[in-house]
């Protein structure tokens, strides 16, 4: 390396990559190869995931309705949800009966205080429905809650209630994380 | 200095390495995937907490992104389309990168919805912005330099093994 070459061109040369790996130049035509595999592979994604999106249980409107500040359980089903500070005021005011729509064994391992289990997916569901129904003022305000922002327990257990007549039912998304965080008094193991 | 700035350069550089790049990037895509693929609706509280998208755009994001993860993460593991998917990844990295960092700077305290969906776990910090930062380099030299060694593809220049790259 001779004195003669200026640093600005010895440093312009180490930054040329070409002569770290002179066999291998990057052609052209293998640039607009790659674009082509990113189409097929965004295309063969999105056909994938419409697909699935429409043949599982659990699929999503393509479109959904987030104005609600959550994906609203309204928009699908007509059941009015109602905000955690809500059920905490009715909670404490006694204004409200609170049901556990996840299993026995949920319900069992901690439930917010006073609730009652309806176990949607349980094999004695329909005695304890008609118990509940017994038992339960048909004007009574009824927050029904089970576990996680997708949990479509309660929406389900929402529409069998209105169903059988009563009124005033409303969802409390995401009820048991959202309540437990919250500090709010729960049980654990009680009688239903 | 220049001999030991090359030889980290031609380390980076060599396809090897990026085979193992590969997995690492792909396994981590993987693994990214699979909790926002069984619980869409929960992908999309996170993405919604954003606020970044519209509300229109919140479903098919939560929709389609996880199995684009999902797939690019398989194609880099199993070495088809290797580059291409890099680059997909690269562009979601710096997307991921955007939307954790304007978040922060807005202050809005909100989970990841990174690897989990979980809405009480894995809160938006520095953390994942540098966890999103360590992963790009890997991906950009896939991008650059992967040759599609050890994978069901073709190489780039559609010879499956290339003599020089063993001398």
């Amino acid at each position: 390396m001779g004195t003669s070459e200026s640093t600005h061109g010895r440093l312009f040369h180490f930054f040329r990559w070409n002569h770290l790996f002179p066999k291998r130049p990057m052609a052209v035509k293998g640039k607009t190869r790659i674009f082509q595999q990113v189409i097929i592979i965004l295309l063969f994604s999105v056909a994938t995931a419409l697909m699935t999106n429409a043949l599982r249980s659990n699929s999503l409107p393509l479109v959904g309705d987030w104005s609600q500040g959550t994906f609203s359980l309204k928009a699908e089903l007509d059941i009015p949800t109602v905000p955690l500070e809500d059920a905490v005021v009715k909670f404490l005011s006694d204004e409200a009966l609170f049901l556990d729509a996840r299993s026995r064994a949920d319900y069992q391992s901690g439930h917010i205080k006073g609730a009652l289990n309806l176990p949607v997916r349980e094999g004695n569901f329909g005695r304890r429905l008609q118990e509940f129904s017994l038992k339960v003022d048909h004007e009574k305000e009824l927050i029904i809650y089970c576990d996680g922002i997708a949990c479509t327990l309660s929406p389900e257990l929402a529409s069998i209630l209105r169903g059988l007549g009563y009124r005033d039912v409303k969802i409390l998304i995401n009820g048991w994380t959202e309540w437990t965080m919250t500090g709010m008094p729960f049980e654990v193991e009680g009688n239903t | 200095m220049k001999e030991f700035m090359r030889s980290i350069f031609s380390l980076y550089a060599n396809p090897y390495v990026s085979v193992i790049f590969r997995w690492a990037v792909g396994l981590i895509f993987i693994y990214a995937s699979v909790d926002k693929l069984l619980n869409p609706l929960a992908f999309g509280v996170a993405v919604y907490n954003y606020k970044i998208l519209p509300g229109g755009f919140i479903n098919l994001v939560a929709i389609t992104l996880p199995w684009l993860e999902l797939i690019c993460g398989i194609l880099l593991i199993a070495g088809l389309f290797p580059r291409a998917a890099a680059l997909i990844v690269s562009v979601l990295l710096l997307i991921f990168f955007s939307a954790l960092s304007t978040s922060l700077y807005r202050g809005i305290d909100i989970s990841c919805g990174c690897f989990s969906v979980n809405t009480t776990a894995d809160t938006i910090g520095i953390s994942s912005m540098i966890r999103d930062l360590l992963i790009l380099p890997m991906s950009i030299q896939i991008l650059l330099f992967d040759e599609g060694l050890i994978g069901i593809g073709r190489g780039q220049d559609g010879r499956r093994f290339k003599p020089h790259n063993l001398a």
